[in-house]
Order: C-alpha cells, then structure tokens, then sequence
C-alpha cells in the first residue's frame, strides 16, 4: 500500500506535488475540487469562495450544484480543466486518467494529491492538511478537534457488545448479486473503526456475494447505501433484490442501516452522525450473538 | 437461348466498360473528403471547452510568421499543445483503423469484418489489464517510474497492448497454421472468434481480482480517450502507423485479387501464403499500436470503408485511401463532439462511436440479410 502511494506520487511527477511542509506558503486562489469529500471539507471550512470547479463525484453539500463540473475524477478533460483557469486541482489518488494529469502539471497548473483517509487520525490529518493548503488552519483545527471528540463519543471499540457483532456492508447492487465491502476497502475500514466484524473481511475489493454466501455469512447487522435504497425506490425493494438477505439475522430482526455513502466514506464533518446512526442498531440488537457467543 | 445470353453477357462487358468515366467521376469523392476533413480540421481547432477565436487560432499557429503578432501563452498552448496533437491523432487513428478494417473486409471478403476478428483488440485489451492489474500488484509500476521518468506508465501500458494484440493475433495465425485443411480463411475467423473469447474470459478474470482503483482504470481505458494526446504519442504511433498503412495500400492489388475468391487470386500469382499473414501483421501493427495508445475505439473500421466502398467502389487503390479520409472525418467529428457537448467534462469517445456505430451496424445487417 505505502509502495503503491509511493509509485503514484512518483507518477505523478514530484515537481508539480505539493508536500504538507510546503503547502503554508502561497495560498491558492482558484481551486478545483475532484472528490466529493475533499469538496465537502472545503466547504465546511469556509473556503467555497475560492471553488471554481469540481467533479461530479462532489454532491454535498446542495450549494455545490451551482459549481462548473469537471467531470467524472477518472476521466478529466485538460481543457475543460483548464478552461476553468485553476491555480490548483486537489484530489485524490482515483484521480485521472495519468496522461491527462501530465499535460495539466506542464501547463503550469498545481495538482496535490490528499493522501488517502481509512481511521480517526488519518480523517483528522487530512482535515489540517487541507487547512494548511487554503490558508484556513483555524478553521480546519475547529473541525478537526470537534471531528475528533465526536468520534470518540461514538465508537467504542473495545465494548463486547460491539466486538460480536458481525456487519456487513452492501454499496451497491445491479441485477443479481450484491456487492459487498471487503476487508481492504473504504467500507471494510470502517468497520474496523467501529471494532465490529466484518463477516466478509477475507474479500478483496468490492465483490459480488452469492445468496449462499450471505447466508452462510449470516451477518447481525446490515449496512445499506442510501443511493442504493433511492436507485430502488424503498427500503423493501432495496432489501429483496439482495438474493438471501431476507434468511440473514439482520433482516429478520430488522437490523438494518441506511446511511449515505458520502456521509459515511467522506471522513468529514457528517461522518460521526453516520456511525452514530451504526451504534445504534448495534447497540439495540435483541438476543445478540453476544448472547451466543457468552453461551 | 445460348446465344442470346452470351450477346447479353457481352452487352453487359461492354456496359462495364462504357461506365469507366462514372468511375472517374466517383473519385471526385477524394478531393470532396478531403476538403471535408480540411474544413473538420478547422472547425475542430476551433471548439473547446476554452473559448478562443479562429482568429487567435490562427494567430497561435502561425504566430512564427513575421508580420502576425502572438498571442498569449495560455492560448497558444492550448492550441499547439492540446488541440493540435489531438486533432492530429483522432485523424490518424481513424484513418489507421478504417484502413485496417478495410483490408480485413477485403481479406475475409465480408463488408461486416472489422479488425477485431484476428483477435487484435482482445488481445490489446487483456495486455493492458493484465499491465493495470498485475505490474501495480507487484510494484513493477513504481520500478518503471523510476527508471524511465514519471510518466513512463502508461507508455508501458500502451506497450502492453501493443504487445497483448500483437501476441493473440500470432496465436490466431498459428493455429490457422496447424488446422490448414479448412479454408484458411474460414479458420482464420473462427480461430480469431475462440482466441478472442478466450482473451475476454482472462480480461474477465483480471477484472474480478482487480481492486476498485484497477477496476476503474481498465473500464475507463476500455472506453478509449484521445484526451491525454501530446506530440510524443503523436511521434510513436506515426511511426508505427503510417508505414503499415502504405504497406497496406500497395497490397491493393492483392486484396482486388482477393475479392474474387481465394483460388482465383492464387491463380493471378498471389502467393496467399504470405499475403495473408502480411495483412494480418500490418492489421495487428496498426490497430494494435491505435488501441494501445487510445484504448478500444470501436465501430470505425466497420463503418468507414463501407462509407467508402459505397461512395467509390470495391477497388482497393482507391477504397484504402477513401477509406482513410473517411475514417478521419469520422473520428474527428466523433471526438470533437466527445470534448465538447459536456464541457467542462468529456465523455468518452468510445461511447460516441458505439452511439453512430451501432445503429450503422444494424442497419447494415438489415439491408445485406434482407
């Protein structure tokens, strides 16, 4: 993983990159945003004034509508980026495709990647690094400590109650199979952040799951996407087009979440509500495998 | 009644022959699109999502010219540095792809061949995932940067399927070899249809143990971009193209031959044990090289020699260079529509060609089967 970050910042061309201890200097003044939960950051740190774009990944918060968009983070145009004339493009390693990335940095525009966020820490040092980059460290500190308390209040990572229950995590589902969050996914750190379990921490990726698989899985708890629950048009439609979900524990108790994805995978100021949302169905489960497990 | 057919059969020789200036006047249709791509050419400099005046176009190409004053250095690189290099390479991977796809009609003597059939773009496509999937897995990605530049990825990437077409098509060729007692033709194209199958099961299978970044960068690159062109991927693919494409255009003969059989052109001292494997390797040179470097642009070598064909006949002298303007226009208007109808944003030009594409297709199979 650190190899991979690695090659990438190396890909990317280190004379264009922007290293934390550099950042301080010269603020930007025109910023595209590529990546919903470093716009929705910026945002929440005030620093809207200085957006001239962003990718169509970015949705929160409403305001943001107005915005030009760039397009999808992976699929960027040189010219439509350019046409915004930005000082700085800031998004993440899915940003892309290289090529393009190349001719925006010898065009004299500044690309920083955020490094990627996967726990509380992490969240908190992208948080300052982003306020460091605008010029907003006052701000970003506010919502880094609060971010930081927040999160404290709601996890619990060593309570038993929480250390038995088994989660799944569905994000998104076509025809057929569902798609779960496995152990090396965004979707899998955060149920290592809460200190659950993820009954399909052995998957790599995001990969479909059998009927049998679940069932076999039998996960306590439920984690649905909000857009997916919108793509169906209902909970009950959402819930019987995963094959196998209605025999699981969680369904049958009734065990279910529904969070939003930017919410939940944003690691901003929205997220503790998320998990908060989380803990509370763990925390309400009736006849638990902890009662198994103390069996 | 013998008689009177061979007198009709002679009429209709004469009728052939009396039609020769028709034929000159089709090849009016060579200057014609030419005119078309120049005026293309023009107009596709011209939009963008940066809005900037033909006149200061003109200005930023010509600006070393005494007597023009320059513009500023934000337009000018846009337009020599962005616009140009792209306008540059969707004519020569359309030209280059409708050539191909020309030659393989000729070859399997099918208007509904195109260049994929010798496994050239399945084999493109698994080189390049497998590059996506496995060099990144095993740190090769980071060694690569490091000894070539930054950067030096995806030139190694567009070698990957480069190479991936190259090797499926020699597979496809191989065993067209070893089973040689069918019509070599008619095994070629199975041999091809099974080889491609196979490569799209492993580019399946690298897919599903891709992680959501790979996963990403293989959909997206199978949708084909001309977005990251710049003068060196310019430079490398007109070396690898434009000798295949002349070599191509010299088999014209050959492939003339070709159309009225496989023993016919045999017997008019065509030796098809090397024609054949001949327009497959320049096939796999060109779309091989195109792929790589663009990811799978499809429908055009479908489509444009049969615009082509229609427009200035069946003989390949012509129809290779027709086909080559023909495919230029068609990816140009293709790519400047890709740039520009969503602009800021770009949608990918392999969804634009498919939306034209498809559509053709079919109505190409309803006229033929009817």
């Amino acid at each position: 993983m650190i190899l991979r970050s690695f090659s990438l910042l190396v890909l990317l061309g280190l004379s264009s990159l922007i290293l934390p201890s550099q950042a301080a200097e010269n603020h930007p003044k025109r910023i595209i945003s590529v990546g919903g939960q470093i716009t929705e950051l910026i945002y929440a740190m005030g620093g809207e004034s200085m957006l001239v774009g962003a990718d169509t990944s970015s949705i929160y918060p409403p305001e943001v509508e107005a915005l030009p968009k760039v397009g999808y983070q992976r699929y960027l145009s040189v010219e439509g980026v350019l046409s915004l004339r930005p000082d700085m493009v800031i998004g993440t390693s899915a940003m892309g495709p290289p090529a393009v990335l190349d001719q925006l940095s010898r065009m004299g525009v500044e690309l920083v990647l955020v490094p990627d966020v996967n726990d509380v820490p992490s969240a908190v040092e992208r948080i300052r690094y982003l306020g460091r980059l605008l010029g907003l460290e006052a701000q970003a500190e506010r919502i880094a400590t609060d971010y930081q308390t927040q999160m404290q209040a709601v996890l619990r990572p060593d309570d038993p109650q929480v250390r038995h229950s088994r989660l799944a995590m569905f994000l998104s589902y076509g025809s057929g199979n569902a798609m779960v969050a496995g152990g090396d996914t965004l979707g899998g750190a955060i149920i290592n952040m809460l200190g659950a379990q993820n009954v399909f921490a052995d998957i790599k990726g995001i990969k479909a799951v059998s009927a049998e698989a679940l069932l076999a899985a039998d996960p306590d708890v439920v984690i649905l996407s909000q857009q997916a629950v919108d793509a169906f048009g209902g909970l009950e439609s959402a819930l019987s087009a995963i094959p196998g979900l209605d025999r699981t524990r969680a369904a049958q108790k009734g065990q279910i979440v529904v969070v939003d994805l930017l919410q939940l995978l944003g690691f901003g100021p929205r997220h503790p509500e998320a998990m908060q949302a989380i803990m509370a169905v763990i925390d309400a489960q009736s006849g638990t495998s902890l009662d198994t497990a103390l069996r | 009644m013998n008689n009177s057919s061979i007198a009709e059969q002679r009429q209709r020789l004469t009728n052939v022959q009396s039609s020769w200036p028709v034929l000159s006047r089709r090849l009016i249709w060579l200057p014609l699109g030419l005119v078309l791509l120049a005026v293309l050419m023009i107009m596709a400099l011209g939009v963008g999502a940066m809005a900037i005046s033909l006149f200061d176009i003109f200005r930023a190409l010509f600006g070393f010219l005494p007597g023009i004053s320059a513009v500023d250095a934000m337009t000018q690189s846009v337009v020599l540095e962005i616009r140009l290099p792209r306008v540059l390479l969707a004519i020569l991977v359309g030209a280059g792809l409708a050539v191909s796809g020309a030659a393989m009609q000729g070859l399997f003597r099918n208007p509904l061949a195109d260049p994929g059939l010798i496994g050239v773009s399945a084999g493109a496509a698994l080189g390049a995932a497998s590059w996506i999937v496995l060099a990144s897995s095993i740190g090769l990605l980071a060694w690569i940067a490091e000894v070539i530049g930054p950067f030096g990825g995806q030139f190694v990437l567009a070698l990957a399927a480069f190479l991936g077409g190259l090797a499926t098509t020699l597979l496809v060729y191989l065993i067209t070899l070893k089973a040689g007692k069918m019509g070599a033709t008619a095994t070629l194209l199975l041999a091809g249809i099974a080889i491609s199958a196979l490569s799209g099961a492993a580019t399946g299978l690298l897919t599903y143990i891709a992680d959501d970044a790979q996963l990403r960068s293989i959909t997206f690159w199978s949708m084909g971009s001309l977005g990251g062109a710049d003068w060196r991927t310019l430079t490398v693919l007109m070396v690898l193209v434009l000798p295949a494409v002349l070599a191509l255009w010299w088999l014209s003969r050959a492939l003339d031959a070709l159309l009225l059989g496989e023993d016919t052109a045999g017997h008019m001292g065509f030796d098809l044990r090397v024609i054949r494997p001949a327009l497959i390797l320049l096939v796999a040179l060109i779309v091989g090289s195109a792929v790589g470097l663009t990811g799978m642009i499809g429908f055009i070598g479908l489509m444009a020699p049969h615009i082509a064909r229609m427009m200035i006949g069946p003989g390949h002298r012509m129809l290779i260079p027709m086909s080559m303007i023909v495919g230029a226009v068609l990816l140009l208007a293709a790519d400047s529509f890709a740039r520009t109808v969503a602009a800021p944003a770009e949608i990918p030009i392999g969804i634009v060609t498919s939306l034209i594409g498809g559509p053709f297709f079919l109505y190409l199979l309803l006229s033929k089967f009817r």
